[in-house]
């Protein structure tokens, strides 16, 4: 007897269809600020040697944002997260959570910044996931991913 | 919008659990304390709407995933990883 485990095939953004587990399936608790309404979404690669990861609505198929663990590009970052905040997706602490900040990259990729102020604390455990805002005043919305050197840079 | 004029250490229920306390006034700084359950999340306007906006222009951007991932590869100079 066959236990294979529940799929469902997802439309992306890209206008792919792939396939993903039932239970990779995350539950945003009231939804990216903006979007309230959308809590279904996966994690999905963006490609194989990329640090990035799309998280993709699973309600609206042409929805899905570019995230990434902060901690590539400033090691040392770590949210202050509200207790009421973490409590809301099982958590107590942020030991075994994964953090990802949303990417935005504009027409010029050098110039792409990343949201170290809100963002999304998911609990593997329980599937659910936040985004919530960090209390530090150090975090910013806007937080250049590249350094200083490799944003000037002219192109050739 | 209701307008309520409040009085230092007065305070204003919202529903039955949430209670907004006028805690100081210090010129015209207003010290606000929230009494609310631990699953509603309270934050300042201005950085709630910010963040707001700044999903809405993720959503929208258009800018070369691909080309952002060699940029960071490039400057980390070594394999990034991936799914954690």
């Amino acid at each position: 007897m066959t236990d294979q485990p529940a799929t469902r095939r997802i439309k992306t953004k890209g206008g792919d269809e792939v396939e993903i587990l039932e239970s990779h399936v995350l539950r945003v608790i009231d939804g990216l600020l903006g979007f309230p309404d959308l809590e279904s979404y996966a994690l999905l690669p963006h490609r194989e040697d990329s640090p990035f990861l799309w998280l993709q609505s699973l309600d609206e198929p042409q929805l899905a944002f570019l995230t990434i663990n902060p901690c590539v590009f400033v090691p040392e970052y770590l949210p202050r997260v509200l207790a009421a905040d973490l409590e809301s997706i099982g958590l107590t602490s942020l030991d075994g959570s994964i953090v990802l900040s949303i990417v935005v990259i504009p027409d010029d990729p050098k110039q792409m910044t990343a949201n170290l102020l809100g963002p999304v604390v998911i609990n593997p455990a329980t599937k659910l996931a936040r985004q919530v805002i960090s209390q530090s005043p150090d975090h910013k919305i806007r937080h250049y991913i590249l350094g200083e050197s490799a944003r000037k840079a002219e192109v050739r | 919008m209701l307008v309520l004029a409040r009085h230092l250490n007065e305070s204003i229920m919202i529903g039955d659990e949430i209670e907004v306390i006028v805690v100081a006034v210090q010129g015209d700084q207003v010290k606000l304390g929230i009494r609310a359950p631990r699953s509603i999340a309270v934050h300042r306007k201005e950085i709630y709407e910010e963040i707001q906006r700044e999903n809405l222009r993720a959503a929208q951007a258009r800018g070369d995933a691909a080309a952002g991932a060699d940029l960071l590869k490039k400057q980390l100079g070594k394999k990034p990883g991936g799914l954690p």
